[in-house]
């Protein structure tokens, strides 16, 4: 048997903060395998970053290494001394952070970076670094490589800069490399393309990779091992398949019921959110550190004693002791969440609304043409009364514009939109009248800055009600702000804290409580749940279909995430650079006849199930800017089925493939019709001859 | 399941109870609490009465068991006239920063919450009047409206307001696209509303340290207005106008100008340390 790459023996790490010593990671031991490339997933603030930081020595002065060792292909990198560590970064392992701009100097060009690692830690000449580095972009497919090398990071897209990161790394040809969440952040087109890249550079130089992130279909797509980590202890280890297949720990199992899973949606299967939040490190519990959101929790055997990792079978380890005792894992949940019937009378209708930016002032434009940028172009759909409406597109889409004209914080430049009777397109929040502006309410995307820091959670529900005359008198106001918080299942003593007490998912929850103060009859959600973890995505979610089912609200729900819209929306509304590509009910939207540009986008989703073969259809570039665009069709520069000159010219025409499913493409429809489903399990797969 | 509230997590105290933690700010406090009870309790600490001269001391004023401190050329006490004059400075520096303040808020709420023609006319108007060196400011401003407690808060209030309303501009411009704004509006809150109690309220961390900052200065500024004798008309005590009478004999009688000028020393060191002490706590959190 051969020695694994790196060994990582019973390790505990330590932060020194202001109060006190805080352990970051307890008990972590794994072992990778030359060439494995091994997964480290969880949730935020479990301490796989930290394992990162700590296999680079990077721990900072506040962190130590307070027992276990690292060792890297002999060497006991705890023990080493600076000068030694120096010499393993960079040369035996490379690391790709999160932030690939962060991780790129603005103030050198792309070249002079990539030619300091042959230079420094292969005493290259400059001549021979400038070759290496001009082909270590070529292999990560970067276009014109030798113009890149000339270019400063900010002339690069996020996508292209990840690139020259990873490039970066590959260079010193390091025997390991430490991903840490290299696509959070990038559009799931360009994370498609990514993983790709990932995957094929790991053929093709042999690297071992520690891939971390929080995305279990990412990891799903491009490990072959993986470990899952809670609370600073590794909880479960098994190759992919089977982790997948047959996880064992209640917390992976309860990770894998989180998450949204295509070809499920909320008539089929609920989600299973894992109760409860992360305890912080100091109220740990002695034993098992997941008993207190365990459903499976068991006193006598799982509080006592720190709990230790059981062999479940080859290669498959769990930190849990009643492993044997729990029921087997039923991949679909049973559990069905009671929804409202589709199809209503029509509540909002957009048509033909427009929205665009002038880039120059008044002044600047009599001398030139000036530059707009269009974020709206065109839109035209309705959504029914008791029904989920879901904006999906990457970045750029103009999903949030569309959301700001709705709530009247925008006005539109043309075109119409109505809610019943009501014309709001150019009507500003300031001059709707109360009833309208109750009637359209907002829960945002980011948990930090929905609430204001300066004032108790409580008080922006109270002033809502006031404000909507919901109720006047003291008492009549505390109740309602009970009652709205019973609704989102929170204590009601949680209204005198202030917002930074509170965690992310809870936050949420008094956004969702604020927003139904003035009984809306449109909720618009944008991107509610992108910034939490999944478990807590999980509970906000069916919190907010259990809302809106009981209240009876017409839902706008904004998200970049395929799964999850496809788990929650009635009616699909695929947008690209401003325009409408393709529109219908959820069902339509993802079986065939598909858009060229929703076909891609569902074959880059990354699904949490490695049974799951997806068409691989992968788009050139990322999305242009949206400055002074082409007549024709937006997607004509990326899409793969182009037709010719037609699509650059021309606006596509919408073809209704029937059930109000419109395609705005100018392929025909039989031959859109032609396409086969974007998602297969190997299971059918092998079913059929 | 709801989730739990972890109730063993409590608020982080606010930035003025945790004062005690940081030594420097304990410094500070200490050295300005010593002359506000001086100067509070003047009047009861059977001093004698600091425009009171004695002429026999005038030949021989250095310290003596009548005068602790000495006197100054005219025959006053010293010790009195230090007294009475914290009195003065801890009165006019907070009143004319307190009424910065107000203008200078007013006007960064506006400029920033605004922007447009509204910004661009207070943002240029602040950047001509901070174009001026300070002190050259003051002397053109009390030399033409003359001398007297009202005027040098005026003075300061002019010169103070730009600067404060700078930073809360800065302020308000990265506070106003937060989404609790866009759910104020929301809410149909007026301007004035969103103003004062949205956006305010998160400028007080570094407001506070910019007040301690911002009193240091003034006292500094009270001094040399006295010195140049444009502070407080004679023959009420000044520190500043102290010093400058005392300059003449400082060679003989050094006592007379130093000890007026270690109590200005004193005092803005007391704010500035204070200030350094808030700031290093806001940025501990």
């Amino acid at each position: 048997m051969t020695a694994p790459l790196l060994a990582i023996k019973d390790l505990r790490v330590e932060y020194r903060g202001a109060g006190g010593v805080v352990p970051a990671i307890t008990d972590v031991s794994l072992a990778i395998m030359p060439g494995e490339s091994f997964g480290l997933v969880g949730e935020s603030g479990c301490g796989k970053s930290t394992l990162a930081m700590a296999v680079m020595g990077h721990l900072g002065l506040a962190g130590r290494i307070a027992r276990g060792e690292i060792v890297l292909e002999g060497q006991n990198l705890v023990r080493a001394s600076e000068a030694e560590l120096r010499r393993v970064r960079g040369r035996r392992v490379a690391m790709v952070y999160q932030e690939p701009g962060a991780a790129l100097n603005p103030t050198m060009t792309v070249g002079r970076q990539l030619m300091e690692v042959p230079i420094t830690h292969q005493d290259a000449s400059a001549v021979e670094a400038r070759l290496l580095a001009a082909r270590m972009l070529a292999d990560v497919h970067m276009p014109d490589p030798d113009l890149v090398l000339g270019r400063y990071p900010h002339q690069l897209s996020g996508g292209q800069k990840q690139r020259v990161v990873i490039a970066m790394a590959l260079l010193a040809n390091p025997a390991l490399l430490l991903l840490d969440e290299p696509t959070t952040g990038l559009d799931v087109t360009v994370e498609a393309t990514v993983l790709d890249l990932v995957n094929e550079l790991r053929g093709k130089y042999g690297t071992t990779l520690l891939y971390i992130s929080h995305n279990l279909g990412v990891i799903a797509k491009v490990c072959d091992r993986v470990a899952v980590m809670y609370a600073g202890e590794l909880v479960e280890e098994a190759p992919v398949g089977e982790l997948f297949a047959s996880p064992r720990h209640p917390y992976t199992r309860g990770l894998l019921a989180c998450v949204p899973r295509i070809g499920q949606d909320k008539r089929t299967a609920a989600f299973v959110p894992i109760p409860g939040q992360v305890a912080p490190p100091s109220a740990h519990p002695a034993g098992c550190v997941f008993a207190p959101r365990c459903g499976q929790f068991r006193a006598g055997i799982c509080d006592g004693t720190p709990i230790a990792l059981h062999s479940a079978a080859e290669g498959h380890r769990v930190r849990c002791e009643r492993w044997r005792e729990l029921p087997p894992f039923e991949r679909a949940s049973a559990a069905t969440a009671a929804v409202a019937a589709r199809g209503g009378s029509p509540l909002l209708a957009v048509e033909h609304l427009c929205k665009s930016y002038e880039m120059a002032s008044p002044i600047v434009s009599l001398f030139r043409h000036p530059l707009s940028v269009v974020a709206n172009d065109d839109l035209s759909f309705t959504a029914r009364r008791g029904n989920i409406l879901a904006l999906v597109g990457e970045s750029g889409s103009g999903k949030s514009t569309f959301a700001r004209i709705l709530a009247g914080l925008q006005s539109a430049t043309s075109g119409s939109l109505r809610l019943g009777e009501a014309e709001l397109a150019k009507l500003p929040v300031n001059r709707r009248t109360a009833a309208l502006v109750a009637a359209i309410q907002m829960v945002f995307q980011h948990p930090e800055s929905t609430l204001n820091p300066s004032h108790s959670v409580g008080w922006p529900i109270a002033r809502a009600i006031k404000k909507f005359a919901a109720a006047r008198d003291r008492r009549a106001v505390d109740a309602r702000v009970s009652a709205l918080l019973e609704m989102v299942r929170l204590p009601s003593a949680i209204r005198f804290r202030k917002p930074r007490q509170l965690s992310g998912g809870q936050k949420q929850r008094i956004a969702i409580a604020r927003a139904f103060a003035g009984n809306p009859e449109l909720l618009l959600a944008d991107e509610p749940v992108s910034a939490l973890d999944v478990s807590v995505q999980a509970a906000i979610i069916n919190l907010l279909l259990q809302i809106q089912l009981e209240q009876g609200t017409t839902m706008v729900f904004i998200s970049h995430d395929l799964a999850l819209v496809r788990h929650i929306a009635d009616h699909v509304v695929v947008m690209y650079l401003g325009k409408v590509m393709e529109a219908g009910p959820v069902d339509a939207i993802f079986a065939p006849p598909y858009h060229p540009y929703t076909e891609a986008l569902l074959s880059a989703v990354p699904v949490p199930d490695p049974r799951v073969q997806q068409k691989r259809i992968r788009l050139e570039g990322e999305a242009p800017s949206p400055i002074n665009l082409p007549k024709g069709c937006r997607f004509a520069g990326r899409c793969p089925r182009k037709l010719g000159e037609i699509c650059e010219r021309e606006a596509p025409p919408l073809s209704d493939a029937g059930a109000g499913h419109i395609i705005a493409c100018h392929i025909p429809l039989e031959e859109l019709r032609r396409v086969e489903s974007v998602f297969a399990t190997s299971e059918s797969a092998a079913a059929r001859p | 399941m709801s989730e739990q509230i972890h109730s063993e997590e409590r608020a982080p105290p606010s930035l003025i109870r945790r004062l005690p933690q940081s030594r420097v700010a304990l410094v500070g406090i200490g050295l300005v609490l010593f002359w506000v009870i001086l100067a509070l309790f003047a009047p009861w600490l059977g001093l004698q009465p600091p425009n009171a001269q004695d002429y026999a001391a005038i030949a021989e004023p250095k310290p003596s068991a009548a005068h602790l401190l000495g006197t100054d050329p005219l025959g006053r006490d010293m010790l009195s006239r230090l007294i009475w004059g914290a009195r003065t400075v801890l009165t006019v520096a907070p009143l004319a920063v307190l009424a910065a303040y107000l203008v200078g808020c007013t006007l960064g709420l506006l400029a920033g919450y605004y922007g447009g023609l509204l910004d661009t006319v207070i943002s240029r108007l602040s950047d001509v009047i901070l174009s001026f060196p300070v002190i050259v400011l003051y002397v053109i401003l009390i030399a033409n409206i003359g001398p007297s407690m009202l005027n040098i808060i005026v003075a300061v209030v002019l010169a103070s307001a730009p600067g404060i309303g700078r930073i809360v501009r800065g302020l308000v411009l990265e506070l106003k696209s937060q989404d609790f704004v866009a759910a104020a509006l929301l809410r149909r809150e007026t301007p004035l509303y969103i103003m004062v109690v949205e956006l305010l309220p998160n400028c007080r961390g570094p407001l506070i340290t910019d007040f301690c900052l911002r009193l240091g200065y003034t006292t500094i500024t009270i001094g040399i207005l006295g010195f140049l004798g444009l502070g407080l008309p004679p023959p009420d005590p000044d520190w500043g106008g102290m010093v400058q009478q005392a300059t003449a004999m400082i060679t003989v009688w050094p006592h007379m100008a130093l000890l007026p000028s270690a109590a200005l020393c004193s005092l803005v060191l007391g704010f500035n340390l204070l200030a350094d002490g808030l700031r290093e706590l806001s940025l501990r959190e």
